[in-house]
């Protein structure tokens, strides 16, 4: 069944922070710990001495052991038979590639801390990205370290191979604001690309985390996706999803006992997890969010407005509202924090595809130039798909409908204007104009229902 | 109380992106369907004509416009690992490429490391910017795609050691994605 939009707004809401799985007092009790580049490491770096000293100490320990080598490689993937607990869970493909991956570094890394009696211990990370950084790290290379292994492709243990700039690239999702398209994209690449590209046990799923390497290429997978939520620009965590926030992984702690986790256990690696990265900065803080069921809202219908066309050529000018009987309660609704005023448009439908789409002015006052930074912007009309009628549709016509939340336009306007009129204003856009002449709408476009409601919590 | 009503303006920011993303998934629209393909074992380069006959300026429009993305979506496999990743082209015939991205098989994909259920992983590449200029100078009723087999670099160029079975593989416009 396909996204519906009213469905989504009927199923979802509210919020209270999600509980923890682990304890996070007692790691908190820890000092907070920076993950370094391992750019500027030597062997004889504390990170890489302590990481060496660790694997040394965990290969020697029985392959059914959970802090071994072996048993911490299987958690990720093995070609070993038998099943043990958390074996071969790694997630790719999947809504939880960045969060799985985050979890295991996690207890890896603590795991480390132990094995190597080095409290201070944290997983450098591979910063690639760097075009100093392209070869494999010196000490990984070294045949008498436990760092090395020979099941790597040819070049690398010899210093010879590098990786290529379209392999480390992260333009193909730094740009992305949707979670799960950018997440999908950084797994492709660089982490997958760098993974083939050092080929050998990197090459392949059930190898990889036995290589040494391995952890310090997810460190930098880590980092990514802190670097792509900072970005900003409607980048968040799937907050609404709340499969991700809620399917439990299995690992193991230093001491061996089972540990489970959640989405919502690792959204702030240093005020959760208690480390951050090297010149990372500030790392953004999200918050899980208890998702309530529909039925704790309620709906109530302020205005019904007409139908209105909008007919090929220039803008129409402003539609508009008589608001007078409405006025004070949208005054006052606007300004509360638990209740949200939607301008609802449906049953839209287009003889064709417009060349333009709409922005959506609400309350814009007469004589001000239209922009979408000021408060009286709440969205687009892009049709697209849905509400056209000459186009082949899979499953039958479908108008078109969008909602946009007005709170501030609606603030804004009736704060300024006693009149007890607002004017609706939509101006057609588009890829550009040609020598300066004006964007014009060239189909014949009719919106026929148009409301402001306003929804809110029920009062029990 | 006091925290009901903070709860709930968090509540509504988030109801309102993840509405703008469920929009975005029902606003997507198929431009152009490619037949399946495979790129055999040992091939390093892979050239595929695309027909977009019919749909040029839909395709220019969407890849201009601020409002959409134009995406090639595609969904692929492999017996095994290539050991290789395979660098995308997209250019006007005879014109410069340029390069949206790359497949990666990596887990998601492999049938011979497949848990449970196999399902092809899915690739999404966005063209926007290529389509664009690959169309500027050019009235084409065509595009390529090409696939270029990679490796390490600084050795000898990785040659693939499995078959790439492209099952399905759409020239998309949706709802803009990137900022």
């Amino acid at each position: 069944m396909p996204h519906s939009r009213r469905r989504f707004l009927k199923t979802t809401a509210v919020a209270v922070a999600g509980a923890s799985m682990f304890d996070v007092r007692e790691l908190m009790a820890a000092p907070p710990f920076t993950r370094l580049d391992v750019g500027p490491l030597t062997a004889t770096s504390p990170a890489l001495v302590s990481y060496a000293k660790a694997i040394k100490a965990m290969q020697l320990l029985p392959t059914t052991n959970p802090l071994s080598w072996a048993y911490q490689a299987a958690i990720h993937g093995t070609t070993i038979s038998g099943s043990h607990p958390a074996w071969n869970t790694c997630q790719h493909g999947t809504p939880y590639f960045w969060s799985w991956h985050r979890m295991y570094l996690y207890w890896f890394e603590r795991i480390i801390r132990k094995m190597s009696n080095d409290p201070s211990f944290a997983l450098p990370f591979w910063n690639y990205e760097s075009s100093s950084e392209r070869y494999l790290p010196v000490p990984f290379r070294n045949a008498s370290s436990a760092l090395y292994t020979s099941h790597r492709g040819a070049g690398w243990n010899a210093g010879t191979s590098f990786l290529s700039s379209s392999a480390v690239a992260t333009s193909g999702f730094m740009p992305i604001v949707p979670y799960f398209t950018a997440q999908g994209n950084c797994e492709g690449t660089p982490h997958g690309s760098v993974h083939v590209s050092i080929g050998g046990w990197m090459g392949s799923v059930p190898t990889a985390a036995q290589d040494p390497i391995f952890y310090l290429h997810h460190a930098n997978i880590d980092r990514l996706w802190n670097a792509w939520l900072k970005q900003g620009g409607g980048r968040t965590d799937p907050l609404t999803d709340n499969a991700w926030k809620t399917t439990k992984f299995l690992f193991f702690d230093e001491n061996g006992a089972q540990k489970w986790m959640t989405g919502c256990d690792v959204l702030r690696a240093a005020e959760q997890l208690n480390y951050t990265y090297q010149n990372e900065g500030t790392q953004v803080k999200e918050y899980c969010l208890k998702v309530l069921p529909w039925w704790v809202f309620e709906k109530e219908l302020v205005l019904q407005l007409p139908p209105f066309k909008l007919p090929p050529g220039p803008d129409p000018g402003p539609i508009e509202i008589n608001i007078r009987e409405a006025r004070q309660k949208l005054l006052t609704m606007s300004k509360e924090t638990n209740t949200d005023i939607t301008l609802e448009l449906d049953d839209i439908e287009a003889d064709k595809q417009p060349s333009v789409y709409w922005e959506v002015y609400a309350g814009l006052p007469k004589g001000t130039k239209p922009s979408s930074d000021s408060p009286y912007y709440v969205g687009n009309i892009a049709l697209f798909g849905h509400g056209i009628r000459d186009e082949h549709q899979h499953d039958g016509f479908k108008p078109a409908s969008f909602e946009f939340k007005v709170d501030r336009a609606m603030q804004s306007a009736l704060s300024k204007d006693a009149s007890g009129r607002m004017d609706l204003t939509l101006v057609a856009r588009g890829a550009g104009t040609k020598g300066g002449e004006a964007i014009r709408n060239d189909a014949n476009v009719t919106i026929g229902k148009a409301r402001l409601a306003v929804r809110r919590l029920k009062k029990t | 109380m006091r925290t009901t009503i903070i709860a709930a303006g968090v509540a509504f920011a988030a109801l309102a992106a993840s509405a703008s993303a469920a929009l975005a998934a029902s606003s997507m629209k198929t431009l152009v369907r490619l037949a399946p393909m495979t790129i055999p074992a040992g091939t390093m380069e892979k050239t595929i004509p695309v027909n977009i006959r019919g749909v040029q300026t839909q395709l220019l429009t969407a890849a201009k416009s601020r409002q959409y993305d134009v995406t090639l979506e595609l969904d692929v496999e492999a017996e095994r690992s290539p050991q290789v990743f395979y660098e995308v082209y997209l250019s006007a015939p005879k014109g410069r490429r340029y390069h949206v991205g790359n497949v990666t098989l990596f887990g998601a994909g492999i049938r011979s490391e497949a848990r449970g259920e196999f399902h092809p992983a899915h690739v999404q590449l966005f063209i926007s910017d290529a389509v664009s200029l690959a169309l500027r100078k050019s009235a084409a009723h065509a595009l390529e795609i090409t696939f270029v087999a990679k490796g390490a670099e600084g050795g000898a160029a990785a040659k693939p050691v499995a078959a790439l079975v492209i099952h399905n593989a759409e020239i998309v416009a949706g709802p803009r994605q990137r900022s």
